[in-house]
């Protein structure tokens, strides 16, 4: 059985998150009598990019991995304007909006130039699976095990970890909900960017230290 | 004493709000395209033109000011400042003072009690992303993945959409829902019409509100009399006297209605279901829940009976004192 050429299954993956971030203002413009966001429409186009773009892959690009990242950010790009044109219609924050969701757009920017470039070298895609592993799925359920079962008996605890705003689905989520965009929370914003600038810069040095034989 | 307290509390907390549509006489001459009174941080009045170079009229025009002492402490407020637009007309415009007449201050003599109940909450569709820029998007994601080889296509095909689409949906609007209620009281000398709705309201001639309270208000004006009142995210209720609607127990003289429920003045709610023209109030509904609306049968005082009901064109009535035995 022939397998994919490499870049194929990465671009059914972006095809398929495009088709996924318009999916909720497609569904509202359908069915007049549904609304289906009460929160951050702009943040709804980025989750299901932010959830599908860092996925680790397995074939290395020979055109390098910024052509692969810049297309996952030019495909999000016109959702993402779709989403934070029906905020700012709902009396969105223009400031607020602007700042969150250029720095969304450039967390998911960096974490597929990481995913693109994991595969080089062994190395590097192991430290780019266990990264990814941890700080997208792992810390999305931790932080949903800790929200389901309450880790603290005390009501009055606020419960809000902002640790946990290195996890870009997890930050998208939170300013993504009812009253999400008040406030800008620039801790929680450059958290989201650390996280993912740690993630490429642990891969790219692994993936240099690689020699040309063993490249993929 | 809290139990008692709380109720009355909240009675008071939602009942209705202060009125912001004062009139003031007003004196032109000459011709001009606009007249702009300008009632500070309350607001400002637009009088729309164009007013023609034989113009030399005497009006009494709305002014949203604040008036935390009713009609009797306008005299003590700032009369508007008034100018022309443009700048440059050589038309002459003076506020000659507050008008004699003042609408709501005999709205609220004669209607007192009715303009202290709750009013409606205003509800608006959220605005929403319409065709264009949806089909914008997909037109544009489907080039870019055409074009995927070519990286600075696929930018210039992202920046040019994305500017696009966000330009279009951010136009778009929130779809206002006006709510309109009629109020009265059984052996009442007139009914309340009540009218809600966000950001824009026809301008009444009697009573008009804002919530939350103090918030800039705009009246546009014209010659004519007619009108419009805009506030940024604010909800606005305007209130006009009303002839009282002919229902009795017996007989529906009024307009059909498409649903009713009454409360015995011992608290117990029944759903009538519809009330044709010329025919007695039905006994019960088939099948009907018997419970009204939560917003129209809220902070309603106790030990006297209600009728709630809704027309077939929407609206909704609130009668206090309704016997339905």
């Amino acid at each position: 059985m022939p397998s994919p050429r490499p870049g194929t299954v990465r671009d059914a993956t972006l095809a398929a998150a495009f088709l996924l971030s318009i999916l909720v203002p497609l569904g509202e413009a359908l069915l007049p009598s549904v609304s289906l966001a009460r929160g951050s429409l702009a943040a709804l186009a980025l989750l299901p990019w932010l959830a599908l773009a860092p996925l680790p892959g397995v074939w290395h690009d020979p055109a390098g991995p910024a052509r692969g990242a810049l297309l996952a950010g030019c495909l999000a790009l016109p959702p993402l304007c779709l989403g934070a044109g029906v905020d700012l219609a709902r009396g969105a924050d223009a400031r607020v909006l602007g700042v969150t969701s250029a720095a969304a757009w450039l967390v998911l920017v960096v974490w597929s130039l990481a995913a693109e470039g994991a595969p080089r070298t062994p190395e590097s895609r192991s430290a780019f699976a266990v990264l990814w592993f941890l700080l997208l799925p792992g810390a999305s359920a931790l932080r949903f095990a800790l929200a389901w079962v309450p880790a603290r008996a005390s009501s009055a605890a606020s419960g809000r970890a902002p640790f946990f705003a290195a996890d870009p689905l997890l930050w998208c989520h939170r300013w993504g909900r009812p009253e999400g965009l008040a406030a800008l929370d620039l801790g929680e914003l450059a958290l989201a960017l650390c996280g993912a600038l740690l993630v490429f810069v642990v891969v790219r040095v692994l993936g240099r230290q690689a020699s040309p034989e063993r490249d993929p | 004493m809290i139990a008692i307290l709380a109720p009355v509390l909240l009675l008071l907390c939602a009942a209705g709000g202060e009125n912001r549509l004062w009139f003031v006489d007003l004196e032109l001459r000459g011709a001009c395209d606009e007249i702009q009174l300008d009632c500070g941080s309350d607001g400002v009045t637009r009088i729309l033109g164009p007013f023609a170079s034989a113009e030399d009229r005497r009006s009494s025009v709305p002014v949203p000011v604040r008036s935390p002492l009713g009609a009797e402490g306008l005299d003590s407020l700032p009369l508007p400042r008034a100018r022309v637009l443009p700048a440059t007309s050589l038309a002459t415009v003076r506020v000659l003072g507050w008008s004699q007449e003042q609408p709501a201050a005999e709205l609220e003599r004669r209607a007192a009690p009715l303009l202290g109940r709750p009013r409606p909450p205003a509800a608006s569709d959220p605005a929403r992303a319409a065709l264009p820029e949806l089909a914008l998007v997909l037109i544009a994601g489907g080039f870019m993945l055409r074009f995927r080889r070519r990286l600075w296509v696929c930018l210039a095909l992202a920046l040019g959409a994305g500017f696009a689409t966000l330009e279009l949906a951010r136009s778009r609007q929130a779809e206002a829902r006006p709510v309109r209620v009629l109020e009265w009281e059984t052996g009442g000398a007139l009914a309340l019409s009540v009218r809600v709705a966000r950001d824009e309201l026809a301008l009444p001639s009697e009573w008009l509100e804002i919530a939350p309270e103090g918030r800039a208000l705009e009246l546009l004006w014209t010659s004519t009399g007619s009108g419009l009142a805009r506030a940024r995210h604010g909800s606005l209720a305007a209130a006009e006297s009303a002839a009282i609607p002919p229902l009795a127990r017996g007989d529906n003289g009024g307009e059909p209605l498409d649903a009713v429920w009454t409360r015995s003045a011992s608290g117990e709610w029944t759903a009538h279901g519809p009330w044709p023209v010329n025919a007695p109030l039905g006994l019960r509904a088939p099948g009907g829940s018997g419970d009204p609306p939560g917003w129209l049968a809220s902070a309603l005082p106790p030990g006297r009976s209600v009728l709630l009901g809704r027309t077939a064109g929407g609206e909704w009535l609130r009668c206090l004192g309704f016997e339905r035995e």
